[in-house]
């Protein structure tokens, strides 16, 4: 087995054996039942269409995996420092490769974990209407690289200020900033600033893929600009982890 | 501050070959003019008072700190630019020595034995962990540890891949005199055993009385001496140390 793959697998075992990945989950299956009820109500009610409905759920599970990656990758680099075990992991013969690719293997177990319990919310608000396959196949497909980006990015940061709350800070405030689509209104999204700021946006390359995909049922083949978009994202963030774990020094 | 990188001649390899190792920490320089030398089958004491850049030292030498100018050559490798061949071939006990808290003494030294490429199967586990005097049955967590148990748990996993050159820093803090004693027994099996290179950072004169034969003593990141343990040694020391003060 890889180096890494044994990297991964015992970052997967901690979040589990620490308590810490079970909490993570638990929030996030409160925080979408909580939405999936109210989701669901407006429905009923005839306030929101079904494809509109999902798409919400959609944007939402993504933002809460991003959220996920990112407080594990700030404490990727930076939580192993202060908890004194970075050296002897430093010290054992890793490539920078097998440390970044080994870390966001824990991210991407996390990652698929929450997919999986977003899978009976998005069936439960959205099977009674039309494109709940497309929707849980765009999740995956744009989903994955936004939210593992923004894991390679913590993590770069968390090597590059050895401290949690700096890491932690620095990535929330970039994920607020590149997950404001979820709450700019439309006005504002169509001035020319925030036409600029989707094309360029990984978070609102995904939205708009959601939006296009399952409430205005247009192909693959309109959205590949966008997933090249958030492909970008993640070559570029993966670029920027491996940089800042080089360079790291103790 | 420009450092003074003056060019040092070709030497024969050695275990550990440092000269003139200047290391700057932001703008301020750390280490300026550390020098080292370690043969194979030597056990070498590198001293200094708290602060003195030992442990910048050892992070130089296992390329986890870049130096400026100066040579720094472990088992004829470049530290900084062969870090992965390096660390499968020496062990170390960092002075912080954390570890992952919720796996038991076996499950963290089989997994970094898997990291060295090796498997330890049950008769190879026991013999690490009764090695450094750990009982094999105990399956607490790591946690649940003493400083001292943790201590020699650092040690069996700095000697998982059998290196040739092992670099402990401060390897007998937090143990009682008995478990002293049995991780200088350790060493000195180590060296004499096997020939394998030993640097002990350490600031105790006895653990250096008893197992080395040369010293380096680093004081405000330079070295201010580098031969044998000779005699009256904790004077020296303090001579050696006071120096810059008096000054």
């Amino acid at each position: 087995m890889s180096a890494a793959l044994l990297l991964a697998r015992k970052e997967s075992a901690e979040l589990v054996k620490s308590g810490r990945g079970l909490a993570w989950l638990l929030a996030l299956s409160v925080a979408l039942s909580a939405l999936s009820l109210l989701l669901v109500s407006n429905t009923e009610l005839s306030l929101l269409d079904n494809a509109q409905v999902v798409y919400m759920v959609m944007g939402t599970v993504t933002a809460l995996g991003a959220l996920l990656a990112v407080l594990l990758g700030a404490d990727a680099i930076a939580g192993e420092k202060e908890r004194g075990s970075l050296v002897p992991l430093l010290l054992a013969p890793l490539s920078t490769g097998d440390i970044v690719f080994g870390k966001i293997g824990g991210q991407l177990a996390a990652w698929a974990v929450a997919y999986l319990i977003a899978l009976p919310y998005v069936w439960a608000v959205g099977s009674s209407g039309q494109n709940l396959g497309q929707a849980v196949a765009y999740l995956a497909l744009f989903g994955t690289p936004v939210v593992l980006g923004f894991g390679f990015y913590a993590l770069g940061l968390s090597a590059r200020f050895g401290s949690v709350r700096g890491a932690l800070a620095a990535s929330l405030i970039t994920l607020i900033l590149l997950a404001s689509p979820l709450v700019l209104g439309p006005g504002l999204r169509q001035s020319a600033v925030g036409r600029i700021f989707d094309a360029v946006n990984p978070f609102a390359a995904a939205l708009n893929s959601f939006d296009s995909a399952v409430i205005d049922s247009q192909p693959l083949s309109m959205q590949l600009g966008r997933l090249g978009v958030a492909l970008v994202w993640l070559a570029l963030a993966f670029w920027f982890a491996r940089r800042s774990v080089q360079a790291l020094e103790i | 501050m420009t450092p003074n990188c003056a060019a040092s001649a070709e030497r024969p390899a050695r275990l550990v070959d440092v000269r003139d190792l200047v290391v700057f920490i932001g703008d301020r320089p750390v280490l300026d003019g550390v020098r080292l030398r370690l043969e194979a089958g030597e056990i070498y004491g590198l001293l200094g008072p708290n602060g003195a850049g030992k442990s910048t030292t050892i992070a130089a030498l296992t390329g986890l700190r870049r130096p400026v100018c100066g040579k720094v050559s472990v088992l004829g490798l470049d530290p900084w630019t062969r870090r992965v061949a390096l660390h499968a071939a020496i062990g170390v006990l960092p002075e912080q020595s954390g570890f992952y808290e919720w796996m038991s003494a076996p499950e963290y030294l089989r997994w970094f034995a898997r990291l060295y490429g090796r498997r330890l199967d049950d008769t190879a586990l026991r013999a690490q962990l009764e090695r450094v005097g750990l009982d094999a049955a105990n399956r607490k967590a790591i946690g649940t540890y003493s400083r001292g148990w943790k201590q020699r748990l650092g040690l069996a996993r700095a000697l998982l891949n059998e290196p040739r050159l092992v670099i402990l820093d401060e390897p007998t803090n937090g143990l009682d005199p008995r478990g002293r004693r049995e991780i200088h027994d350790v060493l000195l099996g180590l060296a004499r055993d096997r020939g394998a290179g030993v640097l002990l950072c350490t600031h105790l004169l006895d653990d250096v009385e008893r197992l080395c034969s040369r010293i380096g003593v680093i004081h405000e990141g330079r070295t201010r001496f580098e031969g044998p343990v000779g005699e009256r040694l904790e004077e020296r020391y303090l001579e050696l140390t006071a120096a810059r003060a008096a000054a």
